[in-house]
This record gives structure tokens, sequence and C-alpha cells, in this order.
């Protein structure tokens, strides 16, 4: 069984083993390299049982009492601060979101109002008139239509009987 | 007795209690400092902080035509400024800014140096930001960085009615047409409100001092599809005839809506005013500039004859064999004319027969006429600069002043008063103020409808129903045989009047072309009157021209019932006379301008001919055979059962004319 003050010293075994020449130490310590052990070869670890079963904590009334109060205490003084404080948190939090949802709301305004300005642009008589010319879309010439003139009972059409 | 000590670990709590007692109270009176002694000092630098003045847009107006189609419109734009004695470095904020904001940055850091060795507190950075550009800026959370709320006047149909709608200027109030006559109601009054920041900037609350109020729209009598056509054709008209400016006024005689008024040249109020040439462009030619009217003025005279004396359309008129001496200046007509009818009078637009007609009537009571269809005085629509005209006072009139008046000399008019006394004629007698404004549009969405100014009767309806048919004339027969219109009747009149030059004093061989008329003829649904300034030909010849095509268009675009059948143009038309010239320089032989291509003589009706048969509901077959039994030449169009003919059966088919027979099924 060896301790952790046993490892930690194991090279300083050859000085208290009263070699003291220099040539001494040389050797002990090449032959500590030469035979070191594998690592931790020699550290052992055992389990001691301890026995608290007869330990019993004394029951102190007062204590528990005191301690509850304190809790008791600052819950409710956390619940009030947070009642208190809630609201205007609460409206703080609100304010953001109608601040933002108002500036959102302009931005959409402008939008439109954006697009109702290309679509006029896109609209207008000019340039319908250009694209009418592009499309060769003409008006027709005069007694190109003919105009149907509706009947007293406003029929248009009439059925002519076959000669 | 044994002193009862304290373990360590009790003395280390009340070590460590004492300290955190100690730091609560010096955190305690840090606080008592700021929240106490030092609270006014604190709360005025918070409110500086966190709380701001923001001035709340209130977007102008916009302009729509009548069917809502819109013309003017504002976009809400941010501009950006800053104060340079709170800006930090001026490199980096010219470093900052410029990328963004697509600015110079060695200009903006000249203009940053500038402001700040004036010691200015503002500068505009830049006008009418990007949205993305505010974007941009916003998110960039500098406190020294401000915005402020402008709007941008867009004009989506460019130069579309430009000289109705006007322009504004760089604070967006109107200095010109509508935009100016109606400042006051597009214009919206900007609220103001207080802003709670936080230390971002970002605004958590708002409280509204004064709530904005946004511009009222306006609707305009207008309708764009007719204005686009009036301007189309009066810049053909313009350009093709090499004329200086020109203008036309569409308008319903019966509620005095004007549907289109345009004024040649034009500019586009998108873009800033910028030569002097751009200042003339902006004139508006149809209210603001008056002109001798010339023959057009005949109407007037002729008017006040039928009302006044007891001369009819048949009267016969002495014309002098072209050629009057009117107390002692001799004044000749453009044609020899021994004498005419008084409807001939006004179809072929005698000087002589005019002021024949005008002697009767005298002068004091061509004066009232003259003053009754509302010459001389404003129309009163919310024009700017608005021109009354010139109608001189009887006292200053001279001799042979009423025959200068009687064919529309030595007075001036605007093309709107104009089309509000040919309104008079259209719509039976009573005179109505040429409107603008339908309705105004407030920004709850009521509307108020513009008051109407009641029209008042100056002439009897049967008097306006004479002239009707008198004005048929020159359409049919006369000189504005070219403003005859396809599938609907029309009547009008023509005018040339010679253009004074101011600096040889004395009347050029340039004209005022103008006609003036309406259709259909039995119950006008509108009147035109187009003017073109400085034409070298006459009013018949280049002015009638643009009445037709515009006309046309209008009525069909209001589905205006046809009292016509559509035709195809005849071609078998005589010659057309256009000589109108109302001769101004009283004392000297008429200057007649040879017509290229165009006989001078006058046209004629015959009423000699074969009866038209009634080929309604006959085959093509019938139709052929029975056309070609008379020897009558016909135009057949379509297929299926003869529907209608042109001309009506029964009528005399003139010489060299052609029936044309229209089919369906």
């Amino acid at each position: 069984m060896a301790t952790q003050a046993t490892w930690y010293g194991r090279y300083g075994v050859a000085a208290e083993a009263g070699v003291s020449t220099a040539a001494d130490v040389r050797r002990v310590r090449l032959e500590a390299y030469r035979l070191r052990a594998l690592p931790n070869e020699d550290v052992y670890f055992y389990r001691k049982a301890i026995d608290n079963s007869r330990l019993v904590r004394e029951s102190n009334p007062q204590a528990n009492a005191r301690c509850f109060r304190v809790i008791a205490t600052t819950s409710a003084l956390t619940l009030l601060l947070l009642v208190l404080l809630w609201p205007k948190a609460y409206g703080i939090i609100a304010g953001y979101q109608i601040e933002s949802l108002k500036s959102q709301q302009q931005k959409l305004l402008v939008e439109q109002r954006a697009l109702e300005i290309k679509e006029a642009t896109l609209l207008s008589p000019e340039r319908l008139e250009e694209m009418a010319k592009y499309q060769q879309f003409i008006d027709p010439a005069p007694g190109q239509v003919v105009h149907l003139n509706p009947k007293a009972d406003g029929s248009l059409a009439m059925n002519v009987p076959s000669k | 007795m044994t002193r009862k000590t304290a373990d360590p670990a009790t003395k280390r709590l009340a070590i460590l209690a004492g300290l955190a007692l100690f730091w609560v109270a010096i955190i305690g009176l840090k606080l008592l400092k700021l929240q106490v002694v030092e609270h006014h000092a604190y709360l005025r630098l918070a409110e500086q902080q966190q709380r701001r003045g923001v001035e709340l847009e209130a977007p102008r107006g916009a302009v729509l035509d009548r069917n809502g189609e819109p013309l003017a419109l504002s976009l809400p734009v941010e501009s950006v400024c800053i104060n340079p004695k709170r800006a930090p470095e001026l490199t980096v904020v010219s470093g900052l800014l410029a990328p963004i904001l697509g600015l110079d940055r060695h200009e903006l850091y000249g203009r940053l140096k500038d402001a700040a060795a004036r010691g200015r507190g503002f500068l505009w950075v830049k006008r009418r930001i990007s949205l993305d550009e505010a974007e941009r800026l916003r998110s960039l959370r500098l406190d020294w960085i401000e915005f402020r709320h402008e709007s941008r006047r867009h004009y989506p149909k460019g130069m579309l009615a430009a000289h109705v709608l006007g322009a504004v200027d760089h604070r967006e109030r109107g200095n010109a047409g509508i935009e100016q006559g109606f400042d006051e109601v597009l214009r919206g009054r900007a609220g103001k409100a207080r802003l709670l920041t936080d230390v971002q900037q970002r605004s958590i609350l708002a409280q509204i001092a004064a709530e904005a109020q946004p511009g009222s729209d306006v609707i305009l009598t207008i309708d764009e599809r007719i204005q686009h056509i009036a301007e189309r054709e009066l810049a053909n008209a313009v350009t093709s005839n090499s004329c200086t400016s020109g203008s036309i006024v569409v308008m319903n005689p019966h509620t005095g809506d004007i549907l289109a008024l345009a004024s040649y040249p034009t500019f586009d109020p998108n873009s800033t005013v910028g030569s002097a040439g751009d200042m003339e462009s902006r004139a508006n030619q149809a209210v603001s500039v008056p002109f001798e009217p010339g023959s057009v003025f005949k109407v007037i005279t002729l008017t006040a004859a039928l009302e006044t004396t007891p001369l009819r359309p048949e009267s016969i008129i002495p014309c002098g064999s072209g050629r009057i001496n009117l107390f002692g200046r001799v004044i000749r007509d453009h044609r020899s004319y021994s004498s005419l009818s008084m409807a001939d009078v006004l179809a072929n637009s005698s000087n002589i027969g005019a002021i024949q007609v005008g002697l009767r009537v005298g002068e004091r009571r061509l004066l009232e006429y003259v003053r009754r269809f509302g010459f001389g005085t404003t129309t009163g629509v919310p024009l700017p600069g608005e021109s009354a005209g010139l109608v001189r006072e009887l006292k200053n009139w001279g001799k042979s002043s009423i025959g200068s008046v009687a064919m529309g000399h030595e007075i001036s008019t605007t093309t709107v008063q104009l089309a509000q006394a040919v309104g008079v004629i259209a719509n039976g007698g009573t005179v109505v103020a040429p409107k603008l404004v339908l309705k105004v549009r407030k920004p709850n969405g009521r509307t108020e409808t513009e008051p109407v100014k009641p029209g008042h009767r100056i002439i009897q309806p049967e008097t306006a129903i004479t002239m009707r048919k008198m004005m048929e004339g020159v359409v049919l027969h006369g000189t504005g045989k070219l403003a005859r219109l396809n599938g609907y009747t029309a009547g009008g009149k023509t005018g040339s009047a010679q253009i004074f030059d101011l600096q040889n004093k004395r009347y050029t061989h340039q004209y005022n072309a103008s006609f003036m008329g309406f259709a259909p003829v039995t119950n006008p649904a509108l009147v035109a009157v187009v003017t073109l300034n400085g034409a070298s030909r006459y009013g018949g010849a280049v002015a009638a021209p643009v009445f037709r095509e515009v006309v046309t268009a209008a009525l069909r675009l209001m589905d205006v019932p046809r009292d016509l059948p559509d035709a195809p143009p005849s071609r078998e038309d005589g010659p057309v006379e256009f000589d109108d010239l109302a001769i101004a320089d009283l004392g000297s032989p008429a200057p007649t301008l040879p017509e290229p291509g165009i006989p001078d003589q006058v046209a004629r009706v015959e009423l000699w001919g074969p009866t038209i048969p009634d080929f309604h509901g006959k085959t093509m077959r019938a139709v052929v055979e029975e056309s070609s039994e008379r020897g009558l030449p016909v135009s057949l169009i379509g297929s299926g059962i003869a529907r209608a003919q042109m001309p009506a059966a029964g009528s005399i088919l003139p010489l060299g004319g052609r029936i044309t027979v229209q089919f369906a099924r």
C-alpha cells in the first residue's frame, strides 16, 4: 500500500538512504531510470466503509420556522415586486411592439403609395397608346363597324324567311 | 461562569454582513445623491436623451381625374440632416454617410467643414432619400443623425394635363395650376408628437400633442382619356402647321364640366423650372393668354341680331360686293358677295355681312350681348392667372369699332371664355360657368361636391336652336367642312384673326386660327374650342380637323348615341373654302392666302337629283338590282339585310353623291 507522500517522494529515497556522492546519486538515478516501474504500478486504493447510521440530526423547530418565514417573506416580496413591476415592464415591451408596428405600417403605406404611383405610370394613356400601336391595335376604319339597330322589342337579330 | 465567545464562522459572517451593509449604505447614499440631490439635473439630461419632439407628417392630397385615375400623388420620404456641432470627427461622418447616401465623400466633408466653421447647428446632408438609404442610416443608431419627414410630389402621367395640374415648389406648395388654386385644400397640416426613446434611439411610446391632418383629394372634371386625345391632336396640329402655340378646351355645355383643357407647348410637372423657354411652356394658353378671336365672334354678333332685331337666318344681308365704307374707312371682304342670307353670312364667314348685322344691332346692344356671354370677365376656373380678356367700354369705342367687334377684333378673349360662350348656344341659352373641380374628398372619406354656380339664361331657347342650325350649316357647307364628324352631327364656327405685330405696329399674315363647335346638334353633349396661334393657314383648315378628331373620340368615349350612320369619308365632297379671315386692318385690302390644292370657290349643296329609294329590310341582291335599275351609285357595307342607309330614303341624292347601305344579319 502506498500513499501519495510515498509516491511523490520516491525519488528522494536515494538521498534519504545515505547516498552522498555524485557518482552514487547518478547510479541510483540511472537505476531508477532503467528499472522504472509502470505508472501507478505501486499505487493502491481501497474503500473504507463508514457507518453514519447512528448519527441523528437534532430537531430544531425554531430554525425551521425561521427558515420558512424567510422563504415566505422573500417569495411574497418577490411576488409583490413582480406584480408592481409587471405592468410597467409589459407597458415598455408593448410600447416597443406598438412603435415597431407603427413603423411597419408606415413603411407599408409608403410602399402602397409607391405601387399606386407605379400603377398609374404604367396605365398612362400615352403608354397604353404606344403599346396598342406596337401590338397593331388600330381603330376600325369608318364603315368597318356595323351597329345593330335594335327593333322595338329590343331584339338585335331576326330570322329571315328563306325565299 | 465562562464568557461565551463567538465561533470563527460567526465572526466571519458578521464581518461579511458588515461589509455588505457598508456596500448597501454607499449605494444608498449614491442613489440619494442621484435621485434627490441632483434630481432635476439628471431629469433634464434624461429627457434630453429620451424624449424628442417629432413632426407628424400630413401628406398632400391627391389630384384625380373624374374617373378616379390619379394625376398627382405624394409619396412620403425622409430627408437626413445633422448638427455639425454634435457630430464627431467630420472625416468619420463624411466617410460614414457618403457611401450610404451615394454622395461624394470629399464634397460632403467640405460642406460639413464649412458648416462647422460658420458655427451652423443644422445641415441637410441629403433630402428626399430612398427607403433603403433611410433604413441603412437608421440601422447605424447614431443619435447625431436626424431624419425629417417630407414628401415628394409625383405626376405619374407625365405631361398629361400639366397646365391643369400645375406644379409644386420645393416646400410642396402649389406654384401653378390646380396645385396653386386648391393649395389650401390639398395641403395637409402637420401634427406634433413627443416620442419616448431608449438609449439606442428606438421609440418606446409616442404621445401625440397635435393630430396630423392630411390634405384632401381633389377630383377634377377632366377625363384623362379625352385629355390625352386633346393634347395629342393639339400637339400634332401645332407642330405640323408650324404654329407658335395652341390651346383646346372640351366642355360639357350643360354642367360646365371641363373634360379636357390643353395648352401647347407643354411641360413635365415632375421636373423643376429650368430655362426661360421652360417658363414660357408653363403658360396656360387656354386660360391666361387672351387673343383676338376673329370670325368665331360672329356667332355673338348674329345671336344678338336674332334677339334684338327682326333678322332671321333667311334674311338677306347686303354685302356690298365685298366692300364697305365705314365712317370713311374702307373694309373689304375676303370674297365679293353681293348679298347673302344671314345663315350664309355665318357659313361663309362674310365680314361685310357680319358688319352689316352688327350695325343693325347697334353698338350698345352688341356690347351688352358681348358682356352677357361672359367676355370681359373671368370665368372663375380655379386656375391662377386667369385673364378676363379685353372688352372696352363704349366710351372708348371708335366710330368703326362696331365693325371690328362684329367680326371679332378690338376685343380679346381666352379659349375658355369662348368655350363658355359656345356652351350657351349648345345648352339652349344659359350661361354656365366652366368647372374644373368636381368634388373634394376629405381624409375621412367624406366627399364634398363643389358648389355649382347657378346658370342664368341670357338668350331665348329659340335663338339658341336657330344658332345651332346656322352653325351646323358652317360645318355642312361652309368654312368648317373639315369639322364634319363621322357618325354625329356637329355645328361650329371657324375663325382666323390676324396677329398684331407690336414692334411694327401693324397686323401680320399670321393668324390666331380657331374653331369652336358642339356635337351632336340636336342635343349637344359637349362643346370644344381649338385655337392655334401663329398659324399661316385659316381656322377651317388647321383648327377644324383638331375639333373633328377630338370630339369624335370624346363622343365615343362618352357613349353618346350616334345620330348619323357611320360612313366612310365621302370622296365626292366638293372643294372646301376655308377663307374666314376677319380683316383686322380695316383700311387695307384683305390679305388672301392661297390654300395649296384647294380651288378658290364656294362649295354648294345641290338640291336636285334622283330621289333615294328605301332599301330597309332588303337583301343585298335586291338593293343592287334596284339601284342599278335606277342608275344610282351605292356602297354596300356588311352582309345580310339592309339595316341603314345614308342619305335617308326620300331625300335627293346630290350630284356626284353615293348611297351607302349598311347590311347586318
